[in-house]
């Protein structure tokens, strides 16, 4: 099938764009290389973790720096775990914003630490959503967690979107074509399939 | 327990992390090398694991009783451990476990995500086999081999130990002229003395060994 062939060349430059634009880094490619038949789902079952883990951090950070005598060590102990986290899985540029948000904890700077937060929040979302879609177009075994992903992709998306507008508009041409030959692909298999099942071979 | 002579029976690794997803990834890693993997979150689970209580010292007297009943059970034949970690630290683990006459013999493997010259220098002195950096890679892994082979060894009659000498031994360790005692792996006992020297000029030259693709050692090397 031609849309499948063009889906799985889409796949390819999707990925690579990941890693050229420094999103992922060859951390990421280490973790794929340990999935294999006995252990199907470790890449998803370990960036799962990273995403519940992330998400806990995050929020304990905005709740830190809302205080009114900040503790910079608390703060500093959580960007850590979340440094020691994204380098884990290869998300390289979460792993960047972390080191200068720990800088900002030692010269106990608010108003760094506070764009830091908001730097690592965006990243975060950014390796996020691509992530998402790379699970969802590759395939994940197990529980179909599609619809959950795509409502957090939405929220996601408008945290992103209001960060910056052009590059917004970029990453969403993208994510429309690829999702909508994703789309496509998947509209044609469940045709052919129930085609089967109606004893209506199609060759 | 050596079961049997066989240098393929199992490795069983305890690997200690406060973090879920590096348990995660160090125990996929570990078994995709074939090694039996128990993983821990803090220093003190993974002494009480290996049937050591906090307050033990070594104390000739009380441990041989308590280590010898869960040594029968549990063998573990080498200790990952991260650094960073609340409570007791991976510095401390190390202590504690060189500190016991029932655990000293198990070598002990440091994992760090910073590159920290005098962190690693204090793990090596302490008596650390190795120190990685984080994220641990297969590579890193498959530089634990010798010194897993090392513990069996000293399970095994001297018959034995020749031929793993020759096969395993050797192409790991290059030829040490400064050592003051001719081929300390040679002998068991001569072996648990000289361990803490050997590691350190182990690690020192290591850390000049072309296939090591990231720099780890760099801070040693500058301070020597």
């Amino acid at each position: 099938m031609d849309s499948v062939i063009q889906l799985q060349r889409q796949l390819v430059d999707y990925t690579a764009q990941l890693f050229n634009e420094g999103i992922l880094d060859d951390q990421f490619n280490q973790l794929q290389q340990l999935q294999d038949e006995s252990n199907p789902d470790f890449v998803v079952e370990v960036v799962t973790l990273f995403f519940e883990d992330s998400e806990r951090l995050l929020n304990e950070l905005a709740k830190a720096l809302e205080q009114q005598s900040v503790d910079y060590r608390k703060i500093d102990a959580h960007v850590h775990q979340l440094k020691g986290s994204s380098s884990s899985i290869g998300a390289q540029r979460v792993q960047k914003v972390c080191i200068a948000f720990r800088n900002c904890c030692e010269d106990r700077n608010i108003e760094g630490c506070q764009k830091c937060l908001q730097q690592v929040k965006h990243e975060y979302s950014l390796v996020k959503t691509k992530l998402e879609t790379l699970f969802k177009v590759r395939g994940k075994k197990g529980k179909n967690k599609s619809n959950l992903f795509r409502m957090n992709t939405v929220a996601q998306a408008t945290d992103f979107c209001l960060y910056d507008r052009s590059l917004s508009r970029r990453f969403w041409q993208q994510e429309g074509q690829f999702l909508g030959q994703y789309n496509k692909v998947k509209t044609i298999a469940e045709d052919h399939s129930q085609r089967k099942q109606n004893g209506i071979l199609d060759m | 327990m050596a079961i049997t002579g066989d240098s393929h029976s199992q490795f069983h690794v305890l690997a200690v992390d406060d973090s879920l997803i590096d348990r995660k990834l160090i125990e996929r890693l570990l078994k995709t090398s074939s090694y039996q993997v128990t993983t821990v979150d803090s220093g003190s689970k993974a002494l009480r694991f290996l049937g050591l209580n906090e307050d033990d010292q070594s104390n000739p007297d009380t441990v041989p009783s308590v280590s010898l009943n869960n040594h029968q059970e549990v063998e573990v034949n080498l200790i990952i451990t991260d650094y960073c970690m609340p409570g007791m630290t991976g510095y401390d683990l190390l202590k504690k476990v060189k500190e016991s006459s029932s655990l000293r013999n198990i070598p002990v493997v440091i994992m760090s995500s910073e590159n920290v010259p005098s962190r690693i220098t204090r793990c090596l002195e302490e008596g650390a086999e190795e120190f990685f950096l984080k994220p641990v890679r297969q590579a890193d892994l498959n530089r634990l081999k010798p010194h897993l082979m090392k513990t069996k060894i000293k399970n095994q009659k001297p018959e034995g130990q020749e031929e793993l000498e020759k096969s395993n031994i050797q192409p790991e360790q290059p030829p040490q002229p400064p050592s003051p005692h001719p081929q300390p792996d040679s002998q068991p006992s001569p072996l648990l003395q000289q361990q803490p020297t050997n590691n350190k000029r182990k690690a020192m030259e290591e850390g000049l060994s072309p296939d090591r693709t990231r720099p780890r050692y760099n801070g040693i090397t500058t301070m020597v």
